[in-house]
């Protein structure tokens, strides 16, 4: 009972920590324990950048008023191009071990579901001043877009597959909704503004995408979900395994894509009279008519591209070892362009039986260097794992990221 | 240990929970509008000229009416009916003309007599009913009737009928581009068409027994006919008529006055048909929007005037001409001017040959011939404007944008423009909803002052004086736009003399013009939820 306490008031100051900074990390283990059953639970909110403080991104995120200070804090932060990124996903998923697949003891099966929404921009820095400040304050001078891009998507999927009873290497096909994707990019920009702004010049090819409507579905995709544990000989004759994950690598095909290209020098003074008076005169109430104006073209397509999916490579941490502190590192490369390559390593410890707690620092992805903090607590048939990959965002506004990640199992 | 679990998911959840929109101001600035305002849209458009000095003239013309000559001397939709019947008990051989008779009919045209025409189009449509029980071959002639030299002919085939149920046949021949003869069978008498029908039996068919119970029924129609040529008596028709007409431009006078210098209003009736006509203007009223109504007052107002006969014919018609010049000596033409309505009414009354048919019956008209009256305004364009003050109303539907322009803080809008005419402006506008109630009025008048005042370009050599209007605005006054629906702008003009101060008159030059440009600066409040 006095055990049962401890691991309740410590979980709760835990909790009680993170939750004050809505952020945490987690890690992934290598289990070789037999069950019959295991349902898994995890989510994840994940934001950052290289240049956006946390006290916008919190407002962004969460609601209130980004003022001028704050501003203009992110914009010193900035540099000439600059990325930001939101992972924000849930998954449940099921596994059988007591079934046989294939007539064979060593396979079971698992389905799972998840709702996931990416949504990321790579962007100079004038981008962001464009944004937040207007375009007052380039009078007499040029902002520069080129090389700015930004997508969001999200989608739900359905999936099943096979699953290693031991290792718990798994393969699964998985079936996907796309209920939103937007994606833009300027490969050559500049607005160029004269001093009193009666003169503007836009030089812009670029193109704005979206998926246009109201329904749920507007699209649909295949892609695949695989996790390969692998053991292999480790320092002092120890063996250590590591984890090859492959999420959401697939397609999807999505209809009525409304498109808006722009490939052409604008240099706007100002409407003629004729223009608003007269049998041809152009309705302001029709944003069509003022696009038509400026020559923007508009089509819509089906568009067939990649799942913004995952693949992680790295050493894991062994559930089953008796060391007190284990290493983890790894890779994580994601398909969209805006997440550069992530490096990570930590260290887990064992301080209790029921109770592990890790460290890592990573390098990569939307941000930069982000230090990370999980802490996982098994009670019984129940582990429950809460973490950040992003510490630094839990203590401080002016850090460029927060993260919380979440998962729930339970065994049987 | 539910309830641990329960705690932790209301935390993460209340931790994560957006409990406001997102907001942020930001300062936008764009040019709007940018123009240059001259009269040379208006030059050679029947408006204005340019004198050679390089002063706009007004040279106003516009046709006040013109006669329709085919609702004078024409001929209206015809039904004429003939019915043919043998009068005794008689056997029908096949291939046999039972029928072969020359009509004579009277157009009933009164009181126009017509000799010759020529169609520019028009058709008759001949439509006959058979009786008989077996199938009829009906040829029709018109002899009076020519088409490129040829007499026009058509023939119908009926099939056989009954005396109950008559089988029907029609034809419509097309009558563009043929001429007529109406003198008749005499030669000498008019509105005459005549017309021969012949009547056979099916040369294949059974021979048949007619009784006078047999009737063949035969209709021409003569419709939609348009002449272009006519020749006769074209009657002694009078019309009286009243020309009405709308000036936009003057409804938006709502104040002040206008100082003309002297003009000349010249109404011309132009006659090109060859009969005498007399032409009476007998009322020539202009009409504010208050009810106030002036007359022009002339010795030549409600005098009849004889009309000549056009000369020549064809290609060598010489349409008369008569004229009626009103001048600041002979009427009250610039007092009229001056205080004209946005309604202008003209009365007159045309007579078409007053003394009868003195011409042997030979007026013509030909199809370059017109009856119409055409107006001449000219005078220098120069004007003396005392708070001369005029009002329009544009469509401006900003009612899709309210989301936007709740979010709008603070605005100011910037007009720059350059003036090198003789004239001072003031604007004003007002924003107004769908019910015409004002929402927004940016009710101070904002001058635009005379080009007198300013400087000399040194690239032009005129006269230019740079003004810059601010108007800014409220974030109530931008939730208050999103209703909008329509802007009036009022101005008021004078033309001050910078010696004097006092209105005086100015001459318009070609080179005058007024260059604007309009740009917004804008604090706005992005927002999202």
């Amino acid at each position: 009972m006095k055990v049962n306490m401890n691991k309740i008031i410590l979980f709760l100051l835990c909790l009680g920590f993170f939750s004050a900074f809505g952020q945490h990390s987690l890690p992934i283990q290598m289990d070789t324990s037999i069950y019959k059953y295991e349902v898994i639970g995890t989510g994840i909110l994940d934001y950052g950048g290289t240049s956006i403080k946390n006290e916008i991104s919190q407002k962004l995120l969460y609601g209130g008023f980004i003022d001028s200070e704050m501003k203009y804090r992110s914009l010193n932060s900035h540099k000439l191009q600059n990325r930001v990124g939101v992972d924000a996903s849930g998954e449940i998923e099921f596994r059988d071990y007591t079934a046989k697949i294939f007539n064979q003891d060593k396979y079971g099966y698992f389905v799972r579901g998840g709702y996931y929404n990416y949504t990321s921009a790579a962007y100079s820095k004038d981008v962001f001043n464009l944004v937040f400040n207007g375009n007052t304050s380039y009078l007499g001078d040029t902002a520069k877009l080129s090389g700015s891009q930004a997508n969001e998507f999200s989608f739900q999927k359905i999936g099943f597959g096979f699953i290693d009873k031991k290792s718990k290497s798994n393969i699964g096909i998985n079936y996907y909704n796309i209920s939103s994707i937007a994606d833009a990019y300027i490969r050559s920009g500049n607005l160029i503004m004269d001093s009193t702004a009666s003169n503007v010049q836009l030089d812009m090819g670029g193109q704005f995408r979206y998926a246009d409507g109201k329904k749920f579905n507007k699209g649909w995709g295949i892609g695949l979900d695989a996790d390969f544990r692998i053991p292999v000989r480790w320092v002092n004759e120890s063996q250590a395994f590591f984890q090859v994950q492959l999420k959401n690598i697939g397609f999807m095909s999505v209809k009525n894509v409304t498109q808006y290209t722009a490939n052409a020098t604008y240099d706007f003074s100002g409407f003629k009279f004729s223009q608003f008076i007269g049998d041809s005169s152009m309705s302001i109430s029709n944003s069509e008519d003022l696009l038509d104006s400026l020559g923007v073209e508009k089509r819509t397509k089906n568009q067939i591209s990649l799942l913004p999916g995952f693949i992680q490579i790295g050493k894991v941490v062994d559930y089953s070892s008796n060391k007190i502190v284990q290493s983890y590192f790894g890779v994580r490369l994601h398909t969209s362009l805006n997440y550069t390559p992530l490096i990570y390593a930590g260290g887990e410890v064992k301080i209790y039986k029921w109770m592990r707690v890790g460290v890592q620092g990573s390098y990569g992805g939307f941000s930069n260097f982000r230090l990370g903090f999980y802490s996982q607590y098994d009670f019984g048939k129940y582990h429950v794992g809460i973490g950040s990959e992003d510490l630094i965002g839990a203590f401080s506004n002016k850090a460029y990221g927060e993260s919380i990640h979440f998962r729930l199992t339970r065994l049987w | 240990m539910n309830k641990l679990y329960f705690l932790f998911f209301v935390v993460i959840g209340l931790s994560s929970c957006r409990k406001e929109a997102t907001r942020w101001n930001s300062d936008w600035s764009a040019p709007l509008l940018n123009d240059t305002l001259t009269l040379m849209n208006w030059v050679n458009d029947s408006t204005l000229n340019v004198d050679n000095s390089g002063y706009y003239d007004v040279n106003l013309q516009r046709e006040l009416f013109r006669f329709d000559l085919n609702s004078i001397v024409g001929i209206p939709d015809t039904t004429l009916q003939n019915n043919f019947s043998i009068p005794s008990s008689i056997n029908i051989p096949p291939g046999y003309s039972f029928v072969n008779q020359t009509e004579e009919r009277d157009l009933q045209l009164n009181p126009v007599e017509l000799t010759k025409i020529h169609l520019k189009k028009g058709q008759i449509s001949i439509l006959l009913k058979n009786p008989y029980p077996t199938k009829v071959i009906c040829s029709i002639q018109l002899p009076g009737l020519t088409k490129n030299g040829v007499v026009v002919s058509s023939t119908i085939e009926v099939p056989a009928g009954s005396l109950i149920n008559p089988t029907s046949g029609t034809k419509i021949i097309d009558l563009a581009g043929s001429q007529m003869d109406l003198t008749g069978l005499s030669g000498g008498s008019n509105n005459k068409l005549l017309s021969n029908i012949t009547v056979t039996s099916d040369p294949n068919g059974p021979s048949f027994t007619s009784t006078i119970a047999y009737v063949t029924q035969v209709y021409a129609t003569i419709k939609n006919v348009e002449l272009e040529y006519a020749k006769g008596f074209f009657g002694q028709q009078t019309i009286v008529d009243t020309v009405e007409a709308d000036v936009e431009l003057l409804k938006k006078w709502i104040d002040g006055t206008i100082d003309l210098p002297s003009l000349n209003l010249n109404l011309k009736l132009i006659n090109g048909i060859k009969a005498m006509g007399r032409i009476n203007l007998k009322e020539l009223t202009t009409t504010k929007s208050n009810g106030t109504t002036t007359t022009l007052t002339s010795s030549q107002i409600n005098i009849p005037q004889n009309v000549n006969s056009a000369a020549g014919s064809w290609s060598s018609l010489i349409p008369s001409e008569t004229n009626f010049i009103f001048q600041t000596n002979n009427s009250n033409l610039q007092d009229f001017l001056e205080n004209a309505g946005s309604k202008i009414k003209l009365v007159y009354e045309f007579v078409l040959n007053p003394l009868g048919n003195i011409s042997g019956s030979w007026n013509e008209f030909f199809p370059n011939s017109v009856v119409k009256l055409d107006l001449t305004l000219t005078m220098p364009l120069g004007f003396a404007l005392d708070n001369f003050t005029i009002t329009d109303t544009f469509k401006l539907d900003l009612t899709n944008y309210q989301k936007q322009l709740d979010q709008a803080r603070t605005g100011e809008m910037i007009i720059d423009l350059k003036n090198s005419f003789p004239i001072e402006g003031g604007l004003m506008l007002k924003f107004i909803d769908e019910y015409n109630q004002t929402l927004v009025a940016l009710s101070e008048f904002k001058t635009i002052k005379s080009c007198l005042f300013g400087s000399t370009s040194s690239s032009s050599g005129t006269q230019i004086q740079e003004t810059q209007i601010v108007w800014q605005f409220t974030e109530e006054d931008f939730k208050k736009l999103s209703s909008t629906k329509n802007i009036i702008v009022i101005g008021k003009f004078n033309t001050p003399d910078p010696a004097t101060m006092m209105n005086s008159s100015v001459w318009l030059s070609e080179k005058c013009f007024l260059g604007c440009k309009l740009r917004l600066n804008l604090n706005y409040e992005s927002k999202y939820e």
